[in-house]
């Protein structure tokens, strides 16, 4: 193709085109800038919200299957409460899950009439009752590459004794919310603290040789044990531990029991297993993670709402990548219709969380706002394209007229200098993505010498961590692979066109 | 012999800055493998005679026909792809390329496959530059740009060779080494060449000579 080949050769810099090649040179310099900063900036805002997502997700799964008013007005779920077998209390989703035998627990004999109102009991073709909860644990045993576990959150007041040598005993009251501990959840390790000196001294102090022995064989697999007298364990969040907490300090969860005349105010022992980062929960700092047993006891007790509206009682589902959350959403909601128990359940990905979603919408209108801007300082960019190809074609105009006498076409004539402008284009988007890419290999000393600049640390270390995160974002490089050479294209229209206008007599003619 | 070209009654006026009737109705046969000269003062019309006839410039009025195409109705690219071979003043070669890549620059813009590097460096040993087929176009002197430019003329085969003062910008000494060496390339390539020039000597060593003078083209006895 020869358009290409003279394309090539009219890029090359000359010494005769000073002006052209300083240009064509200082074209390349701004846009590899603008490729460099985009990449580098739209990369440091998608790996900040992949470590914030990481975060939101570890507690929280990356999806979520609560279950549906329908499940609640189900006879299904009220026929517990009329059942002498289930102590005529309803059951939450672990119970029901590991109820034994027929999932019809009424007997007609024995139990109360059913109300009239409640709905009618959902059978499948066999004439058996429909149990959603055995069937959405059957759906997901089948998945190997998830985790999953039922969750259930609850709230309670919490007192913990502080004793310390030489110091008076003081007391932390507060009330706070509790979430029980999943154990499937494969981030839960990470989010535990290692415990202090001070942390294992104090809890050695406390603990009986029966307490010792109990924990040595529960470790490494269980993280919660229950130690003497039904010493429950709690994992504080690690903002407790500021207000002089210590791994081993004991108290007790308060919450009131209501029966047909009063409150009954109960206790349950606890001691601090541990501590835990709660990422960017909006409660977080006052959330304690307590065995499942805890939760299901006081919700029994008493009826509890969920602060930020997450749903009190569900399963979460973890998988590998959490940006994957919305494909497994569809597929488990295809599921649930064809095993007929999709109006038991909602299933919710982390982008719909209550207190995620507005923080996750804000980091797309901000990458968005942003690729926008990118764009158009990529135009601007781009536009020193049209100079530096007005320029070529000015010094080009006398051989330019000798191949259209040679038989070049106009169309010859314009691919030429649309191939400059779309070769600049990608020249520079190379330079900028190679020089992009060798940055976020090395931030950590950009930022650092950003911060000796201002004297301290330019990003602050709570919100970015130690290292500010960074993940190439393949949005933004697709972007500029795509962008840049089109709007280089179109920028190299314009002198294309100018060059088609010569009129390669008069050009030879003029010498 | 066959006519290879005829212009019938060609008129050519330019409007700006004033009306000027520059050709006003030029008639000319010429015939296959036949060399004409075409003189006259400057400003005659002869370079535009020249454009004209190598479908560079478009005509007023009248008909032109070449090699049994009525050039009006042609794809001019195409047609001066394949049947013309141009040779300027000035050498208009591309700077940035060697002397072999000019001389194919004609097969290049055509996409002709066959015409190889053989032919180019064949089409440099008739002007007596193949040893310096991969010089930059910058490092040859005046009279070896022109006679790449000669080359460079004859690829692609075109039946038809136009040349304008070819050897302008040339010393006497050069000039006539470029004058002889065209006209050989001329007859042994078996090709037509029209020549515009005020060089007489390049002028008689053509078989017929035309004068243009005041519009008109006149043939010299």
């Amino acid at each position: 193709m020869f358009e290409f080949f003279i394309a090539l050769k009219y890029l090359m810099p000359g010494k005769k085109r000073f002006a052209a090649s300083l240009i064509s040179l200082m074209s390349i310099g701004v846009i590899s800038l603008v490729v460099w900063l985009v990449l580098v900036f739209l990369s440091v805002i998608n790996g900040i919200e992949e470590n914030w997502i990481n975060k939101l997700t570890s507690l929280n799964a990356p999806l979520r299957i609560t279950p549906t008013d329908h499940y609640y007005s189900s006879y299904y779920y009220l026929s517990d409460s009329i059942s002498m077998i289930s102590d005529y209390n309803t059951k939450n989703i672990r119970e029901k899950q590991n109820t034994e035998g027929n999932s019809n627990p009424y007997k007609y004999d024995t139990d109360m009439e059913i109300p009239q109102s409640w709905a009618k009991p959902h059978l499948n073709k066999k004439g058996e009752l429909v149990d959603p909860v055995k069937i959405a644990f059957g759906i997901l045993s089948k998945h190997q590459d998830i985790a999953y576990e039922d969750y259930e959150l609850s709230a309670s007041i919490m007192k913990i004794a502080i004793q310390r040598e030489n110091k008076n005993l003081s007391f932390l009251t507060q009330m706070i919310y509790l979430a029980a501990i999943c154990e499937k959840n494969p981030h839960i390790k990470h989010l535990l603290l290692p415990p202090s000196n001070e942390d294992i001294n104090n809890f050695n102090k406390n603990l009986s040789q029966i307490d010792k022995e109990k924990l040595h064989s529960a470790l490494p697999t269980s993280l919660s044990v229950t130690l003497e007298n039904n010493i429950e364990p709690v994992f504080l969040p690690k903002s407790l531990k500021d207000s002089g907490i210590c791994v081993g300090d004991r108290g007790y969860l308060s919450y009131n029991k209501n029966s047909s005349f009063t409150h009954q105010e109960q206790h349950i022992s606890i001691y601090v297993a541990g501590f835990y980062d709660p990422g960017l929960l909006p409660i977080g700092n006052k959330c304690v993670l307590v065995n499942p047993n805890v939760t299901q006891m006081i919700n029994k007790a008493a009826a509890v709402f969920s602060p930020d509206g997450t749903p009190m009682n569900g399963i979460y589902v973890w998988m590998k990548d959490p940006f994957k959350a919305k494909k497994w959403k569809s597929s488990l909601e295809q599921e649930f219709i064809n095993n007929d128990i999709a109006q038991y359940w909602k299933i919710t990905d982390f982008s719909e969380y209550e207190f995620a979603k507005d923080l996750l919408q804000q980091f797309q209108s901000d990458k968005m706002l942003f690729s926008l801007i990118a764009i158009i300082i990529l135009i601007v960019a781009c536009s020193s394209i049209i100079s530096m190809l007005i320029l070529l074609v000015n010094d080009k105009k006398r051989e330019i007229a000798a191949m259209q006498a040679m038989g070049a076409s106009k169309k010859n004539i314009a691919i030429i200098f649309g191939i400059c402008g779309v070769t600049t284009g990608l020249i520079s988007s190379i330079i900028g993505i190679l020089a992009a890419l060798f940055t976020l290999n090395h931030l950590d000393v950009l930022v650092d010498m950003l911060s000796a600049i201002q004297g301290h640390a330019a990003f602050n270390v709570m919100f970015f961590g130690n290292h500010l995160p960074n993940t190439l974002s393949i949005k933004a490089l697709l972007l500029i692979l795509i962008a840049t050479p089109i709007i280089s294209l179109i920028a190299g229209i314009i002198p294309a066109i100018k060059a088609t206008k010569l009129s390669p007599s008069n050009i030879l003619r003029s010498e | 012999m066959s006519l290879l070209l005829e212009a019938i009654d060609v008129h050519k006026s330019f409007s700006f800055p004033e009306k000027i009737d520059l050709l006003k109705g030029i008639s000319l046969k010429v015939k296959k493998k036949c060399s004409i000269a075409i003189m006259g003062a400057s400003g005659e019309g002869k370079t535009t005679l020249l454009h004209i006839l190598g479908t560079l410039e478009s005509f007023d009025k009248g008909q032109i026909v070449i090699n049994d195409n009525n050039i009006a109705k042609i794809d001019k690219p195409y047609f001066r792809n394949n049947f013309i071979g141009f040779i300027f003043q000035f050498h208009n070669l591309l700077d940035d390329l060697t002397s072999l890549d000019n001389v194919l620059m004609p097969a290049r813009i055509g996409r002709k496959k066959t015409i190889k590097k053989q032919e180019g460096l064949k089409l440099l040993k008739m002007v007596h530059l193949e040893h310096k087929a991969n010089y930059p176009i910058k490092l040859l002197s005046g009279g070896e740009r022109q006679r790449v430019a000669i080359a460079r003329a004859f690829c692609n085969h075109p039946k038809l060779i136009l040349a304008d003062e070819p050897s302008g910008n040339l010393d006497h000494e050069n000039s006539q080494i470029v004058h002889q060496l065209l006209l050989d390339c001329v007859k042994k390539e078996e090709k037509t060449l029209i020549v515009v020039t005020h060089d007489e000597s390049l002028a008689t060593l053509c078989e017929e000579i035309y004068i243009l003078q005041s519009g008109i083209l006149i043939k010299r006895k």
